[in-house]
Protein backbone atom coordinates (compact mmCIF):
# COMPACT_ATOMS: atom_id res chain seq x y z
CA UNK A 1 0.00 0.00 0.00
CA UNK A 2 1.81 3.48 -1.35
CA UNK A 3 0.10 6.57 -0.14
CA UNK A 4 1.13 9.68 -2.67
CA UNK A 5 -0.99 12.34 -3.84
CA UNK A 6 -4.54 10.80 -3.02
CA UNK A 7 -3.96 8.19 -5.96
CA UNK A 8 -4.81 4.44 -5.14
CA UNK A 9 -1.46 2.45 -6.53
CA UNK A 10 -0.58 -0.53 -7.63
CA UNK A 11 2.41 -2.46 -7.35
CA UNK A 12 4.71 -3.55 -10.73
CA UNK A 13 5.62 -6.85 -10.63
CA UNK A 14 9.05 -7.76 -11.63
CA UNK A 15 10.43 -4.38 -11.70
CA UNK A 16 9.95 -4.39 -8.31
CA UNK A 17 12.95 -5.83 -5.57
CA UNK A 18 15.93 -5.75 -3.44
CA UNK A 19 18.57 -6.89 -5.28
CA UNK A 20 22.52 -6.46 -4.47
CA UNK A 21 25.37 -6.33 -6.16
CA UNK A 22 28.99 -8.40 -5.19
CA UNK A 23 31.62 -6.43 -6.69
CA UNK A 24 35.41 -7.86 -6.92
CA UNK A 25 36.25 -8.95 -3.27
CA UNK A 26 39.03 -6.78 -1.37
CA UNK A 27 41.45 -7.34 1.24
CA UNK A 28 37.93 -7.58 3.74
CA UNK A 29 36.04 -10.07 1.96
CA UNK A 30 33.69 -9.16 -1.11
CA UNK A 31 31.67 -5.64 -0.70
CA UNK A 32 27.97 -6.34 -1.24
CA UNK A 33 25.88 -2.99 -2.64
CA UNK A 34 22.44 -3.83 -1.69
CA UNK A 35 19.40 -1.87 -3.39
CA UNK A 36 15.59 -1.55 -3.32
CA UNK A 37 13.68 -0.44 -6.39
CA UNK A 38 9.75 0.02 -6.28
CA UNK A 39 7.69 0.96 -8.93
CA UNK A 40 4.23 1.91 -8.77
CA UNK A 41 0.89 2.69 -11.34
CA UNK A 42 -2.04 4.52 -10.51
CA UNK A 43 -4.94 2.15 -10.55
CA UNK A 44 -8.97 2.62 -10.05
CA UNK A 45 -12.41 3.46 -12.17
CA UNK A 46 -11.22 6.26 -13.43
CA UNK A 47 -8.19 5.32 -15.15
CA UNK A 48 -9.57 2.38 -16.92
CA UNK A 49 -9.56 4.05 -20.54
CA UNK A 50 -5.39 4.80 -20.47
CA UNK A 51 -3.06 2.86 -21.24
CA UNK A 52 0.08 2.61 -18.90
CA UNK A 53 1.46 5.33 -21.06
CA UNK A 54 -0.92 7.65 -20.02
CA UNK A 55 -1.42 6.93 -15.67
CA UNK A 56 1.15 8.13 -12.89
CA UNK A 57 3.84 6.44 -12.07
CA UNK A 58 5.67 6.50 -9.29
CA UNK A 59 9.21 5.09 -8.74
CA UNK A 60 11.34 4.11 -5.21
CA UNK A 61 14.68 4.01 -5.21
CA UNK A 62 16.99 3.45 -1.74
CA UNK A 63 20.70 2.53 -3.23
CA UNK A 64 23.79 1.16 -1.45
CA UNK A 65 22.09 0.89 2.13
CA UNK A 66 24.23 -1.09 4.94
CA UNK A 67 23.15 -4.38 5.40
CA UNK A 68 25.28 -7.04 7.96
CA UNK A 69 27.48 -9.16 6.15
CA UNK A 70 27.68 -12.43 5.89
CA UNK A 71 23.32 -13.55 5.02
CA UNK A 72 20.45 -12.13 3.22
CA UNK A 73 18.79 -13.09 5.87
CA UNK A 74 19.76 -10.04 7.99
CA UNK A 75 17.39 -8.45 6.02
CA UNK A 76 15.23 -8.96 8.78
CA UNK A 77 17.46 -6.69 10.86
CA UNK A 78 17.09 -3.65 8.81
CA UNK A 79 15.83 -0.48 10.50
CA UNK A 80 16.32 2.87 10.01
CA UNK A 81 13.41 4.34 11.55
CA UNK A 82 14.12 7.54 13.53
CA UNK A 83 17.64 6.10 14.40
CA UNK A 84 21.07 7.80 14.11
CA UNK A 85 22.59 7.18 10.71
CA UNK A 86 25.70 8.03 8.51
CA UNK A 87 24.89 9.36 4.89
CA UNK A 88 27.76 7.79 2.59
CA UNK A 89 28.02 10.75 0.29
CA UNK A 90 28.15 13.17 3.06
CA UNK A 91 29.96 11.77 5.74
CA UNK A 92 32.21 8.54 5.77
CA UNK A 93 31.61 7.45 9.42
CA UNK A 94 31.45 4.16 9.74
CA UNK A 95 30.13 4.09 13.43
CA UNK A 96 26.51 4.48 11.87
CA UNK A 97 24.45 2.04 9.51
CA UNK A 98 24.10 3.94 6.04
CA UNK A 99 20.12 3.83 5.21
CA UNK A 100 21.20 4.53 1.58
CA UNK A 101 20.32 7.13 -0.99
CA UNK A 102 16.81 7.40 -1.39
CA UNK A 103 15.22 8.47 -4.43
CA UNK A 104 11.75 9.08 -5.36
CA UNK A 105 10.41 9.74 -8.63
CA UNK A 106 6.92 10.61 -9.68
CA UNK A 107 5.34 11.24 -13.15
CA UNK A 108 2.18 12.01 -14.52
CA UNK A 109 2.22 10.22 -17.18
CA UNK A 110 4.98 9.13 -19.75
CA UNK A 111 3.36 11.84 -22.61
CA UNK A 112 5.05 15.12 -23.57
CA UNK A 113 4.03 17.79 -21.03
CA UNK A 114 3.84 15.23 -18.10
CA UNK A 115 4.09 16.59 -14.81
CA UNK A 116 7.35 15.61 -13.06
CA UNK A 117 8.83 15.42 -9.83
CA UNK A 118 12.02 14.01 -8.50
CA UNK A 119 13.93 14.25 -5.64
CA UNK A 120 17.46 12.79 -4.77
CA UNK A 121 19.74 12.55 -1.86
CA UNK A 122 16.63 12.16 0.16
CA UNK A 123 16.04 10.96 3.43
CA UNK A 124 13.40 8.78 4.35
CA UNK A 125 12.73 6.45 7.68
CA UNK A 126 12.22 2.77 6.44
CA UNK A 127 12.38 -0.37 8.34
CA UNK A 128 12.21 -4.30 7.41
CA UNK A 129 8.36 -5.66 9.22
CA UNK A 130 8.67 -8.75 8.22
CA UNK A 131 10.43 -11.70 6.28
CA UNK A 132 8.37 -14.33 4.33
CA UNK A 133 10.77 -16.58 2.29
CA UNK A 134 12.15 -14.31 -0.13
CA UNK A 135 9.03 -11.73 0.63
CA UNK A 136 10.13 -8.52 2.23
CA UNK A 137 7.68 -6.32 3.77
CA UNK A 138 8.83 -2.55 4.02
CA UNK A 139 7.62 0.24 5.92
CA UNK A 140 8.74 3.47 4.80
CA UNK A 141 7.83 7.54 5.60
CA UNK A 142 9.46 10.28 3.01
CA UNK A 143 9.12 12.88 1.28
CA UNK A 144 9.48 13.94 -2.58
CA UNK A 145 9.99 17.31 -1.03
CA UNK A 146 13.42 19.50 -1.72
CA UNK A 147 12.89 19.45 -5.99
CA UNK A 148 9.91 21.74 -7.13
CA UNK A 149 8.00 20.27 -10.63
CA UNK A 150 10.38 20.46 -13.07
CA UNK A 151 7.14 21.35 -15.54
CA UNK A 152 5.62 24.73 -13.80
CA UNK A 153 1.85 24.66 -11.96
CA UNK A 154 -0.51 27.24 -12.30
CA UNK A 155 0.13 27.64 -8.92
CA UNK A 156 3.81 28.08 -9.16
CA UNK A 157 3.05 30.80 -11.91
CA UNK A 158 0.96 33.08 -9.12
CA UNK A 159 3.70 32.85 -6.15
CA UNK A 160 7.14 32.00 -8.64
CA UNK A 161 9.87 34.13 -8.73
CA UNK A 162 8.40 37.01 -11.02
CA UNK A 163 5.38 37.57 -8.66
CA UNK A 164 5.75 40.11 -5.93
CA UNK A 165 6.51 39.16 -2.56
CA UNK A 166 6.66 35.66 -3.60
CA UNK A 167 7.42 32.83 -1.51
CA UNK A 168 11.06 31.05 -2.67
CA UNK A 169 9.60 27.43 -2.06
CA UNK A 170 6.60 26.14 -3.54
CA UNK A 171 3.53 25.88 -0.67
CA UNK A 172 3.86 22.40 0.68
CA UNK A 173 0.26 21.19 0.50
CA UNK A 174 0.83 17.39 2.09
CA UNK A 175 1.54 16.64 -1.84
CA UNK A 176 5.09 15.20 -1.20
CA UNK A 177 4.62 12.89 1.82
CA UNK A 178 5.19 9.11 1.10
CA UNK A 179 4.48 6.30 2.79
CA UNK A 180 4.85 2.90 2.25
CA UNK A 181 3.76 -0.68 3.29
CA UNK A 182 4.71 -3.31 0.83
CA UNK A 183 6.14 -6.61 0.51
CA UNK A 184 8.35 -6.73 -2.32
CA UNK A 185 10.73 -9.89 -3.23
CA UNK A 186 14.65 -10.34 -2.78
CA UNK A 187 15.42 -12.10 -6.25
CA UNK A 188 18.16 -10.89 -8.11
CA UNK A 189 22.08 -10.95 -7.54
CA UNK A 190 24.59 -9.52 -9.73
CA UNK A 191 28.08 -10.94 -9.59
CA UNK A 192 31.01 -9.49 -10.38
CA UNK A 193 33.31 -12.02 -12.25
CA UNK A 194 36.37 -12.65 -13.81
CA UNK A 195 36.83 -12.63 -17.38
CA UNK A 196 39.51 -15.47 -17.33
CA UNK A 197 37.07 -17.47 -14.64
CA UNK A 198 36.63 -21.16 -16.58
CA UNK A 199 32.54 -21.35 -15.52
CA UNK A 200 31.65 -17.80 -14.84
CA UNK A 201 28.20 -18.92 -13.62
CA UNK A 202 29.59 -21.60 -10.89
CA UNK A 203 32.01 -18.89 -10.10
CA UNK A 204 28.96 -16.09 -9.22
CA UNK A 205 27.13 -18.98 -7.22
CA UNK A 206 30.24 -19.74 -5.61
CA UNK A 207 30.59 -16.15 -4.25
CA UNK A 208 26.84 -15.28 -3.61
CA UNK A 209 26.72 -18.69 -1.38
CA UNK A 210 30.11 -17.83 0.21
CA UNK A 211 29.15 -14.05 0.97
CA UNK A 212 25.07 -14.04 0.90
CA UNK A 213 24.43 -17.93 1.87
CA UNK A 214 21.74 -17.70 -1.28
CA UNK A 215 20.33 -20.43 -2.71
CA UNK A 216 20.78 -22.13 -5.81
CA UNK A 217 20.08 -19.77 -8.59
CA UNK A 218 17.08 -20.69 -10.63
CA UNK A 219 17.86 -18.17 -13.42
CA UNK A 220 21.13 -17.24 -14.70
CA UNK A 221 22.30 -14.33 -17.62
CA UNK A 222 26.02 -13.41 -18.61
CA UNK A 223 26.29 -10.02 -19.31
CA UNK A 224 29.73 -8.75 -21.22
CA UNK A 225 30.37 -5.21 -22.14
CA UNK A 226 33.61 -5.82 -23.80
CA UNK A 227 31.68 -4.44 -26.54
CA UNK A 228 31.23 -1.17 -24.90
CA UNK A 229 33.49 1.78 -25.53
CA UNK A 230 34.40 2.51 -22.39
CA UNK A 231 34.76 -1.37 -21.23
CA UNK A 232 38.25 -3.10 -22.39
CA UNK A 233 38.37 -6.89 -23.72
CA UNK A 234 40.35 -7.43 -19.79
CA UNK A 235 37.01 -5.79 -18.27
CA UNK A 236 35.18 -8.07 -15.88
CA UNK A 237 32.22 -9.96 -16.62
CA UNK A 238 28.82 -9.90 -14.86
CA UNK A 239 26.20 -12.91 -14.10
CA UNK A 240 23.01 -12.22 -12.67
CA UNK A 241 21.51 -14.75 -10.78
CA UNK A 242 17.92 -14.72 -10.78
CA UNK A 243 16.33 -16.66 -7.32
CA UNK A 244 13.54 -17.42 -5.94
CA UNK A 245 11.94 -17.45 -9.12
CA UNK A 246 12.21 -13.86 -9.52
CA UNK A 247 11.11 -13.82 -13.45
CA UNK A 248 12.06 -9.90 -13.94
CA UNK A 249 14.74 -8.32 -16.40
CA UNK B 1 -20.77 -20.92 -35.60
CA UNK B 2 -21.47 -17.06 -34.55
CA UNK B 3 -24.41 -14.86 -35.03
CA UNK B 4 -22.99 -11.38 -34.96
CA UNK B 5 -25.31 -7.62 -35.11
CA UNK B 6 -22.63 -4.91 -35.68
CA UNK B 7 -23.75 -1.69 -35.33
CA UNK B 8 -27.64 -2.94 -35.47
CA UNK B 9 -27.11 -4.66 -38.87
CA UNK B 10 -27.31 -8.67 -38.78
CA UNK B 11 -24.14 -10.21 -40.18
CA UNK B 12 -24.19 -13.17 -42.56
CA UNK B 13 -23.64 -16.34 -40.09
CA UNK B 14 -20.07 -17.27 -39.20
CA UNK B 15 -18.29 -20.51 -39.59
CA UNK B 16 -15.49 -19.43 -36.83
CA UNK B 17 -15.78 -20.49 -33.09
CA UNK B 18 -14.53 -17.86 -30.39
CA UNK B 19 -11.28 -18.68 -28.36
CA UNK B 20 -11.13 -18.86 -25.50
CA UNK B 21 -7.24 -19.56 -23.51
CA UNK B 22 -5.84 -19.51 -20.28
CA UNK B 23 -2.48 -18.62 -19.04
CA UNK B 24 -1.30 -20.36 -15.69
CA UNK B 25 1.54 -18.51 -13.69
CA UNK B 26 4.60 -19.81 -11.82
CA UNK B 27 3.32 -19.81 -8.00
CA UNK B 28 5.94 -17.57 -7.45
CA UNK B 29 4.79 -14.70 -9.80
CA UNK B 30 3.02 -11.79 -7.66
CA UNK B 31 0.62 -11.77 -10.51
CA UNK B 32 -2.72 -13.27 -9.93
CA UNK B 33 -2.34 -17.11 -10.92
CA UNK B 34 -4.57 -17.60 -13.88
CA UNK B 35 -5.42 -14.74 -16.91
CA UNK B 36 -8.10 -16.07 -19.15
CA UNK B 37 -9.22 -14.30 -22.25
CA UNK B 38 -11.88 -14.34 -24.66
CA UNK B 39 -11.46 -13.76 -28.87
CA UNK B 40 -13.61 -14.09 -32.17
CA UNK B 41 -13.08 -13.30 -35.90
CA UNK B 42 -15.94 -12.79 -37.75
CA UNK B 43 -15.16 -12.72 -41.46
CA UNK B 44 -17.68 -11.66 -43.85
CA UNK B 45 -17.26 -12.58 -47.51
CA UNK B 46 -19.05 -10.99 -50.67
CA UNK B 47 -18.38 -13.27 -54.25
CA UNK B 48 -18.32 -10.22 -55.89
CA UNK B 49 -15.27 -9.05 -54.68
CA UNK B 50 -11.92 -10.87 -56.49
CA UNK B 51 -8.88 -9.44 -53.92
CA UNK B 52 -8.77 -10.36 -50.54
CA UNK B 53 -10.11 -14.13 -50.85
CA UNK B 54 -13.46 -12.00 -51.12
CA UNK B 55 -13.13 -10.12 -48.14
CA UNK B 56 -15.99 -7.87 -47.39
CA UNK B 57 -15.64 -7.07 -43.47
CA UNK B 58 -13.41 -8.12 -40.61
CA UNK B 59 -14.15 -8.47 -36.96
CA UNK B 60 -11.78 -9.02 -34.91
CA UNK B 61 -13.29 -9.23 -31.15
CA UNK B 62 -11.47 -9.80 -28.14
CA UNK B 63 -11.63 -9.30 -24.38
CA UNK B 64 -7.88 -9.50 -23.54
CA UNK B 65 -8.88 -9.99 -19.42
CA UNK B 66 -11.95 -11.72 -17.91
CA UNK B 67 -11.04 -11.13 -14.86
CA UNK B 68 -12.00 -14.20 -12.82
CA UNK B 69 -9.99 -16.91 -11.36
CA UNK B 70 -11.82 -20.57 -11.58
CA UNK B 71 -10.79 -23.91 -9.73
CA UNK B 72 -12.29 -25.97 -12.63
CA UNK B 73 -12.10 -24.72 -16.39
CA UNK B 74 -15.77 -25.99 -16.68
CA UNK B 75 -16.98 -23.08 -14.56
CA UNK B 76 -16.45 -20.63 -17.52
CA UNK B 77 -20.24 -21.83 -18.23
CA UNK B 78 -21.49 -20.17 -14.79
CA UNK B 79 -19.54 -16.44 -15.41
CA UNK B 80 -21.38 -13.46 -15.86
CA UNK B 81 -19.76 -10.35 -16.66
CA UNK B 82 -21.59 -7.00 -16.21
CA UNK B 83 -18.87 -4.40 -16.75
CA UNK B 84 -19.83 -2.02 -14.18
CA UNK B 85 -17.22 0.26 -12.49
CA UNK B 86 -16.96 -2.28 -9.70
CA UNK B 87 -16.51 -5.26 -11.80
CA UNK B 88 -13.41 -2.67 -13.55
CA UNK B 89 -12.04 -2.15 -10.28
CA UNK B 90 -11.78 -6.41 -9.63
CA UNK B 91 -10.50 -7.28 -13.14
CA UNK B 92 -7.81 -4.69 -12.70
CA UNK B 93 -4.69 -6.08 -12.60
CA UNK B 94 -0.92 -5.70 -13.03
CA UNK B 95 0.40 -8.35 -15.30
CA UNK B 96 3.12 -11.12 -14.60
CA UNK B 97 5.53 -8.47 -16.48
CA UNK B 98 4.89 -5.30 -15.13
CA UNK B 99 2.06 -3.75 -17.32
CA UNK B 100 -1.65 -2.97 -16.73
CA UNK B 101 -4.00 -5.89 -17.65
CA UNK B 102 -6.67 -3.96 -19.65
CA UNK B 103 -10.47 -4.83 -18.93
CA UNK B 104 -12.01 -3.16 -21.67
CA UNK B 105 -13.71 -4.88 -24.86
CA UNK B 106 -11.68 -4.26 -28.13
CA UNK B 107 -12.98 -4.72 -31.88
CA UNK B 108 -10.92 -3.82 -34.75
CA UNK B 109 -12.46 -4.00 -38.26
CA UNK B 110 -10.82 -4.08 -42.03
CA UNK B 111 -13.39 -3.01 -44.18
CA UNK B 112 -13.72 -1.07 -47.53
CA UNK B 113 -14.60 2.50 -48.33
CA UNK B 114 -17.76 2.46 -50.34
CA UNK B 115 -16.47 5.80 -51.74
CA UNK B 116 -12.43 5.28 -52.60
CA UNK B 117 -12.64 1.64 -52.33
CA UNK B 118 -9.30 1.43 -50.13
CA UNK B 119 -9.40 -0.58 -46.71
CA UNK B 120 -9.43 0.78 -43.78
CA UNK B 121 -9.01 -0.53 -40.38
CA UNK B 122 -10.84 0.87 -37.68
CA UNK B 123 -10.59 0.17 -33.67
CA UNK B 124 -13.15 0.41 -31.24
CA UNK B 125 -13.51 0.20 -27.26
CA UNK B 126 -15.83 -0.77 -24.93
CA UNK B 127 -15.72 -0.93 -21.29
CA UNK B 128 -19.59 -1.36 -20.64
CA UNK B 129 -20.39 -5.09 -22.19
CA UNK B 130 -21.98 -7.33 -20.80
CA UNK B 131 -20.62 -11.50 -21.62
CA UNK B 132 -22.56 -14.41 -20.35
CA UNK B 133 -21.55 -18.11 -20.80
CA UNK B 134 -23.51 -21.11 -20.86
CA UNK B 135 -22.74 -24.38 -19.75
CA UNK B 136 -20.44 -26.69 -22.15
CA UNK B 137 -20.41 -29.67 -24.53
CA UNK B 138 -17.62 -30.84 -24.06
CA UNK B 139 -15.23 -27.58 -24.56
CA UNK B 140 -17.68 -25.69 -26.41
CA UNK B 141 -19.52 -22.61 -23.93
CA UNK B 142 -22.48 -21.22 -25.76
CA UNK B 143 -21.86 -17.42 -24.70
CA UNK B 144 -23.86 -13.75 -25.79
CA UNK B 145 -22.63 -10.68 -25.84
CA UNK B 146 -23.24 -6.96 -26.02
CA UNK B 147 -21.25 -4.29 -25.96
CA UNK B 148 -22.03 -0.53 -26.65
CA UNK B 149 -18.46 0.37 -28.50
CA UNK B 150 -16.67 4.15 -28.83
CA UNK B 151 -14.34 4.56 -31.70
CA UNK B 152 -10.74 4.46 -30.62
CA UNK B 153 -10.26 8.31 -30.73
CA UNK B 154 -12.96 8.93 -28.25
CA UNK B 155 -12.51 6.04 -25.92
CA UNK B 156 -8.79 6.56 -25.67
CA UNK B 157 -8.24 10.25 -24.06
CA UNK B 158 -5.13 9.80 -22.34
CA UNK B 159 -7.08 11.62 -19.48
CA UNK B 160 -8.78 10.10 -16.16
CA UNK B 161 -12.67 9.42 -16.41
CA UNK B 162 -14.68 12.16 -14.58
CA UNK B 163 -16.74 11.26 -11.56
CA UNK B 164 -19.70 11.09 -13.70
CA UNK B 165 -18.05 9.21 -16.71
CA UNK B 166 -16.91 6.59 -14.32
CA UNK B 167 -20.60 5.91 -13.38
CA UNK B 168 -21.98 6.46 -16.70
CA UNK B 169 -24.39 3.71 -18.71
CA UNK B 170 -24.71 3.96 -22.12
CA UNK B 171 -28.03 4.67 -23.08
CA UNK B 172 -29.51 2.85 -26.20
CA UNK B 173 -28.95 -0.51 -27.87
CA UNK B 174 -25.85 -2.14 -27.76
CA UNK B 175 -24.00 -1.41 -31.26
CA UNK B 176 -22.07 -5.28 -31.25
CA UNK B 177 -24.11 -8.16 -30.18
CA UNK B 178 -22.48 -11.36 -31.03
CA UNK B 179 -24.44 -14.96 -30.03
CA UNK B 180 -21.55 -17.69 -30.68
CA UNK B 181 -20.14 -20.88 -29.30
CA UNK B 182 -16.60 -20.31 -27.87
CA UNK B 183 -13.97 -23.02 -27.58
CA UNK B 184 -11.94 -23.68 -24.35
CA UNK B 185 -9.01 -24.53 -27.09
CA UNK B 186 -5.34 -23.66 -25.61
CA UNK B 187 -3.39 -22.02 -22.98
CA UNK B 188 0.12 -21.58 -21.56
CA UNK B 189 1.97 -21.91 -18.30
CA UNK B 190 5.34 -20.25 -16.93
CA UNK B 191 7.04 -22.84 -15.39
CA UNK B 192 9.56 -21.11 -13.10
CA UNK B 193 13.64 -22.79 -13.31
CA UNK B 194 14.19 -26.12 -11.15
CA UNK B 195 11.88 -27.74 -13.18
CA UNK B 196 13.68 -30.31 -16.20
CA UNK B 197 10.63 -31.56 -17.11
CA UNK B 198 8.37 -28.57 -17.60
CA UNK B 199 5.65 -30.84 -19.49
CA UNK B 200 5.27 -33.00 -16.41
CA UNK B 201 5.02 -29.92 -13.90
CA UNK B 202 2.61 -27.93 -16.47
CA UNK B 203 0.31 -31.13 -16.09
CA UNK B 204 0.30 -31.44 -12.47
CA UNK B 205 -0.35 -27.72 -12.33
CA UNK B 206 -3.02 -27.81 -15.14
CA UNK B 207 -5.49 -30.37 -13.05
CA UNK B 208 -4.48 -28.75 -9.67
CA UNK B 209 -5.43 -24.86 -10.48
CA UNK B 210 -8.70 -25.81 -13.08
CA UNK B 211 -9.17 -29.41 -12.97
CA UNK B 212 -8.00 -30.12 -16.52
CA UNK B 213 -7.11 -33.68 -16.33
CA UNK B 214 -5.81 -34.23 -19.55
CA UNK B 215 -4.41 -31.94 -22.09
CA UNK B 216 -4.25 -32.63 -25.45
CA UNK B 217 -0.76 -31.88 -27.07
CA UNK B 218 1.68 -29.83 -25.52
CA UNK B 219 4.98 -28.07 -25.93
CA UNK B 220 8.14 -26.45 -24.21
CA UNK B 221 9.90 -23.09 -25.00
CA UNK B 222 12.70 -22.49 -23.14
CA UNK B 223 13.55 -18.43 -22.58
CA UNK B 224 16.42 -17.14 -23.52
CA UNK B 225 19.28 -18.48 -21.28
CA UNK B 226 22.00 -15.70 -22.08
CA UNK B 227 22.26 -12.28 -23.97
CA UNK B 228 24.00 -12.44 -27.59
CA UNK B 229 26.98 -10.97 -25.87
CA UNK B 230 27.33 -14.14 -24.64
CA UNK B 231 26.84 -16.59 -27.77
CA UNK B 232 29.76 -14.18 -29.12
CA UNK B 233 31.88 -15.46 -26.78
CA UNK B 234 30.62 -19.04 -27.14
CA UNK B 235 30.25 -19.73 -23.72
CA UNK B 236 28.13 -22.73 -22.21
CA UNK B 237 24.54 -21.63 -21.61
CA UNK B 238 23.55 -22.60 -18.49
CA UNK B 239 21.54 -26.12 -17.94
CA UNK B 240 17.81 -26.41 -18.44
CA UNK B 241 16.96 -26.58 -15.43
CA UNK B 242 18.54 -23.21 -14.55
CA UNK B 243 16.37 -22.04 -17.30
CA UNK B 244 12.37 -20.47 -17.09
CA UNK B 245 9.88 -22.25 -19.41
CA UNK B 246 6.75 -21.68 -21.46
CA UNK B 247 4.54 -24.62 -21.76
CA UNK B 248 2.03 -23.93 -24.01
CA UNK B 249 -1.05 -26.78 -24.19
CA UNK B 250 -4.18 -27.72 -25.81
CA UNK B 251 -7.11 -28.91 -24.66
CA UNK B 252 -7.97 -31.81 -27.46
Amino acid sequence: MLRYRGYDWALVHGESLFEVYLGRPDSKGSKAQWNLKAQFIAVGPEWRRCSNMDRPHFFIEISDFDLTPGDWRHLTEVDFWNKETSASWLLDDSEYPNPGWFRAEFLSSFREGRERIATDFGDANWRVVRLDGPLVTIELSGDTDGAPPLTPTPEMATTGPAAEGAQEEPHDTGQHEVYLLETIPFGKINVRVPRNASDPFAHAELLARRHLKTPAADHMVLRDHKDHPNESIRGDLYVDLHVFGYQGT
Amino acid sequence: MAWTEWHHQVLPIAEQEALISCSLQSPFSQARAQSWSLSLDHFVKNPEIKVRGGLELALFIEVENLGFQLEDWRHIGRQEILATPDWHTRAEHIGAYGGIENTWLSVGTMEQDPGTGKWQRNEWRADYFRLTFSPPTGYLFPLELEAWLMKEEAFHTGQPLRPEEIRAIPQGPPNLRVIALARFERGHITIEAGHPDPIATARQRLAQAIRLHEPGEMSVKWWAETERSNKKKELPPPPSELRLSDVSFKTL
